[in-house]
């Protein structure tokens, strides 16, 4: 039996005909134009600083173009560390099932899914810049048999930057509430020395799947800006949007 | 090394609970639950045997746990546990992954010891039909036969299963029941524990939490049985011509693969499809058939009504008027509504426009996170009225409800669908009649076929009756 060309998604053969719809529509797409339409691209930069959107939940502590969130990372040292943030899509309902499937119950085929859009956005702003993946810890690479931010940054032409490594950390993210995940005191990643690598001058962008609060980004931009990277910014698949900064939190 | 089959000798602590975990299932280390140090010796023994998660195929792959082979359906992946490019069943994903460097665990020693004791605790009396059907049902059994029961909605299948599982269960045969739909496993689990509670009866669907362990008797979805393997006797497949199994190859070999060789198959079905149909008419395959309800009244014949451009009506946030007209007169006779949809849109849409007359109306539609709950509320008479897309066309019972298709030209109506939302009706002895209301814009051959289907077993059931 030969194959059928299916969506890479939903699985479902392939069935869409050339017709004035085809013709609007992405003919070289590797899902249907059903499970394309679950996403939700970001388009408004309304945080210059992280891409987060200007909704009534954040609107309240925006200051000017940046948000709540942000104007408390200019206050820190490690807040600073990270240039900016840009994000594709929005951490929605069909975002979080998306990556239910490719990271927990790991179907890395579907990280082709976005290539386009990512592709097109790197070319566009960050061709000069260096691409490293944020490392993950051994232990959780080997567990799911990948690091899901190698399979983004891995689309993108062009060599890899190495040298930061990830200590495993007691407790997975997702599960451990915002508060333990925030404490700045803690710093998972670290310079691989043996190579004495120095990133003297470069414009490093730290690929990412989610954008949350922004602090695991930043604890590793901060040890790359110690190794010399003049500007680090990160380049993330989704932004999350309902997590609260501390002072949201308290206004609720 | 040699495998050492029946060994005497082999006495292990966890001996019995491995087994009863293991036997008659392919399992990924993980879903065994015990460290790879635990099952050497049984391993050594040739207790355990492991078999390769994905093999090459001619040109492709093959998936052992759920025998995928279509090249579409493999990807691979720069793996880090084994530093190579892995390849992976996308197919069975949601049960974990399986890749080139996974390894499926079985069992290969003594069969495990059944724990239940059979015994029908059912007083209930069988209908004519349904004691000829049980009959043959047995006589499958003994004999390890094919054997299609086609039966019309609300013969009172379950009821006939019963005399052949304990059958089964005294000969200490270990038996599934499957069908495709999650809703069904969930139905048929009360009545087949009330049955025979001496019996260990155990539902695997998407997100139950008996997954593993001895039973007696399973219940699973289709899709659940890719987790054994020559495990069963008796396998018993309700509702065989429905979605997805009949379009899934795979899943009718994971059915297959599950059980032994020389095992009782039985088909349940009201609506068979036409290569049962033929098979049972060419001789090729023995079947019994059931015109009557097990309480003996016809089926209810659908009515049509032509309500004209409804699509465009809900655009419009209207509901047709007819359809608006029958509810009024049901609801305000306390009668449970069912509206089939065909679409999920329509059913948010007819539902919410619903909603605003009847307060308490609901939709539901298979990627419904809260289905099972939202069905429970209108099992209990929280809601008056259920719009629901074909999910819900057959194994639901719900007492005294009646039904109403909106749009029953649509091609995801075709006569089997047609009459299983017919069958939803007039189930139950008290109330045995009842509408069902194919609301349309335009008649299609798909509603007239399903009509005269229920002329025809209605014509054959008074024939039959008083046999």
């Amino acid at each position: 039996m030969g194959s059928k060309r299916r969506c890479l998604y939903c699985m479902e053969p392939r069935q869409e005909q050339l017709s004035w719809h085809g013709l609007i529509s992405r003919a070289d797409d590797p899902v249907c134009p059903d499970c394309r339409a679950l996403f939700t691209m970001l388009m408004s930069r309304d945080c210059r600083i992280c891409g987060r959107e200007k909704d009534e939940q954040s609107a309240p502590f925006f200051q000017d173009t940046r948000c709540g969130d942000c104007v408390a990372w200019g206050e820190k040292d490690i807040g600073r560390a990270l240039d900016h943030n840009i994000s594709l899509y929005r951490y929605d309902k069909a975002m979080q099932q998306w990556m239910a499937r490719w990271k927990y119950r790991g179907d890395p085929a579907l990280t082709a899914v976005f290539q386009k859009e990512w592709v097109q956005i790197w070319r566009r702003s960050y061709a000069s810049w260096k691409v490293m993946a944020l490392p993950a810890g051994p232990g959780r690479t080997q567990e799911r048999g990948f690091n899901q931010a190698v399979l983004l940054a891995d689309m993108l032409p062009g060599d890899r930057l190495n040298g930061l490594e990830k200590k495993d950390e007691p407790k997975k993210q997702s599960k451990s509430t915002k508060n333990q995940r925030e404490s700045l005191f803690y710093q998972p990643f670290y310079m691989n020395n043996q190579e004495k690598i120095r990133f003297n001058g470069e414009k490093i962008l730290l690929v990412d799947d989610i954008y949350t609060t922004g602090t695991t980004v930043r604890k590793a931009a901060s040890v790359l800006r110690s190794a010399g990277a003049e500007r680090v910014a990160s380049f993330t698949l989704a932004r999350s949007t309902g997590t609260l900064s501390r002072k949201e939190e308290k206004a609720q | 090394m040699s495998p050492i089959q029946g060994d005497a000798d082999f006495n292990h602590p966890s001996y019995n609970e491995i087994c009863t975990r293991l036997a008659g299932r392919d399992l990924l280390l993980e879903e065994i639950g015990e460290p790879l140090e635990v099952l050497l010796p049984f391993l050594q023994a040739g207790h355990i045997v492991m078999r390769p998660g994905l093999s090459k195929s001619g040109k492709g792959w093959l998936c052992h746990r759920c025998l995928e082979s279509d090249p579409g359906l493999f990807a691979a992946f720069s793996c880090a546990r084994c530093g190579q490019v892995c390849t992976y069943c996308r197919t069975c994903l949601e049960m974990g992954r399986i890749d080139t460097c996974g390894v499926l665990f079985s069992w290969n020693g003594r069969a495990p010891l059944p724990e239940g004791t059979a015994s029908l605790q059912w007083q209930g009396e069988l209908s004519p039909g349904q004691q000829k059907a049980s009959n043959a049902l047995c006589r499958a059994v003994a004999d390890g036969t094919e054997l299609l029961i086609w039966a019309v909605c609300g013969a009172g299948k379950t009821e006939i299963l019963f005399r052949g599982i304990e059958d089964a269960c005294l000969s200490r045969r270990r038996i599934l029941l499957t069908t495709p739909r999650a809703e069904v496993v969930m139905e048929l689990l009360p009545r087949i524990r009330a049955a025979f509670p001496g019996l260990i009866v155990k539902g695997l669907y998407g997100g139950s939490e008996e997954r593993f362990g001895y039973a007696d008797i399973h219940i699973a979805t289709t899709h659940q049985t890719r987790r054994f393997r020559d495990a069963f006797d008796v396998v018993i497949i309700d509702e065989i011509d429905a979605f997805p199994f009949s379009y899934d190859p795979s899943l009718k070999q994971a059915v297959d693969k599950a059980a032994k060789s020389g095992a009782a198959r039985i088909y349940l079905t009201a609506t068979p499809s036409r290569l049962l149909k033929k098979q049972a008419r060419d001789g090729k395959l023995p079947f019994i058939q059931i015109p009557r309800r097990y309480h003996g009244y016809p089926l209810p014949v659908p009515t049509l009504k032509w309500i004209g451009n409804w699509k465009k009506a809900l655009k419009k946030d209207r509901i047709p008027p007819a359809l608006l007209a029958w509810c009024e007169k049901k609801t305000s006779a306390g009668v449970p509504v069912f509206v089939f949809v065909s679409s999920v849109e329509q059913a948010e849409t007819a539902a919410r426009l619903l909603a605003e007359k009847w307060e308490g109306t609901i939709g539901v539609h298979a990627a419904d996170p809260r289905r099972h709950e939202k069905i429970q509320l209108f099992r209990n008479k929280k809601a008056p009225i259920l719009v629901t897309t074909t999910i819900l066309e057959r194994g639901v019972t719900i007492k005294g409800a009646e039904a109403a298709v909106l749009g029953a030209e649509e091609s995801i109506f075709d006569e089997k669908a047609l009459v299983q939302i017919a069958g939803r009706v007039g189930r139950s002895k008290d109330q045995p009649e009842g509408d069902v209301m194919y609301f349309h814009y335009g008649k299609t051959s798909a509603m007239l076929e399903a009509v005269r289907h229920i002329q025809t077993m209605n014509k054959q059931g008074s024939n039959a009756h008083g046999e």
